[in-house]
């Protein structure tokens, strides 16, 4: 299945109004390639990247077994968007690859950077947090109304996943 | 990219050549453009003394007005209609 560039997503799902700067925005990121079962965040660190995740599916979890807990799933052409990215707070949970993932990852230092040369880009993060709270909601929504993810350890098992911290 | 005459053929031709450049080298040239339009058109054109005066008589907004907009088309490849006209 052929997935969205970052470029196209920001242009056609987030319709941020700025072709050029998310052209320039897009550029900014760096491609990492993560096998199935990675930490991408771990749990009490700081998250110092944003992530794209063009390929594959990410899970966060609230702790170790047997209490873990799912919290949050994402799919192709989302974005991984920490809390504590923008509030430079530890992670209150870990994030890890559920397959084989292709990410855009995006470090503050950069970002800033851009933001400080062309401060209408915020307009870009603005869209990207607004889509952020639309998924966090759908999300809350999913794992409270779908009794077969409240046996997230079988789903777990299936997945041959061995997540601890 | 070679300099081209600052004119519709010319516009056309720089058109062309952008619009053959992959993501990465299209950043590049948007990047300048956004960041000092009259650099970029430099860059491209051979401008003569009075080009370069009537550029420089544009008001910063309307420079700024420019730049965004043709860095915008641009972005997404879409062509632009540019009439150079001279006294």
């Amino acid at each position: 299945m052929k997935t969205m560039t970052l470029n196209h997503y920001l242009n056609q799902v987030l319709c941020t109004d700025e072709p050029a700067l998310n052209l320039l925005f897009s550029r900014l990121f760096q491609e990492v390639t993560y096998t199935k079962n990675t930490m991408i965040y771990q749990k009490g660190k700081m998250p110092f990247f944003l992530c794209y995740l063009q390929k594959g599916a990410a899970m966060a979890l609230s702790q170790s077994a047997p209490k873990r807990q799912v919290l949050r799933i994402w799919e192709p052409e989302q974005f991984i968007c920490p809390v504590g990215f923008f509030s430079h707070a530890p992670m209150s949970h870990s994030v890890f690859t559920l397959e084989d993932c292709t990410l855009y990852m995006l470090h503050f230092k950069p970002l800033y950077q851009f933001l400080s040369k062309f401060p209408i880009a915020y307009k870009i993060l603005n869209a990207i947090m607004k889509e952020e709270i639309r998924l966090l909601k759908r999300n809350i929504k999913s794992l409270s109304q779908n009794s077969g993810f409240q046996n997230h350890e079988a789903l777990l098992e299936a997945l041959s996943i061995t997540y601890n911290e | 990219m070679k300099k081209l005459q600052f004119n519709m053929q010319g516009i056309r031709v720089l058109q062309r050549e952008l619009f053959s450049l992959n993501d990465a080298e299209l950043a590049v040239e948007i990047l300048l453009l956004r960041s000092n339009l009259f650099a970029w058109i430099e860059k491209h054109f051979e401008l003569n003394d009075k080009d370069r005066e009537a550029f420089h008589l544009l008001s910063p907004a309307s420079r700024e007005f420019l730049a965004v907009w043709l860095s915008n088309r641009f972005a997404l490849r879409k062509s632009i209609h540019f009439t150079v006209i001279r006294s």
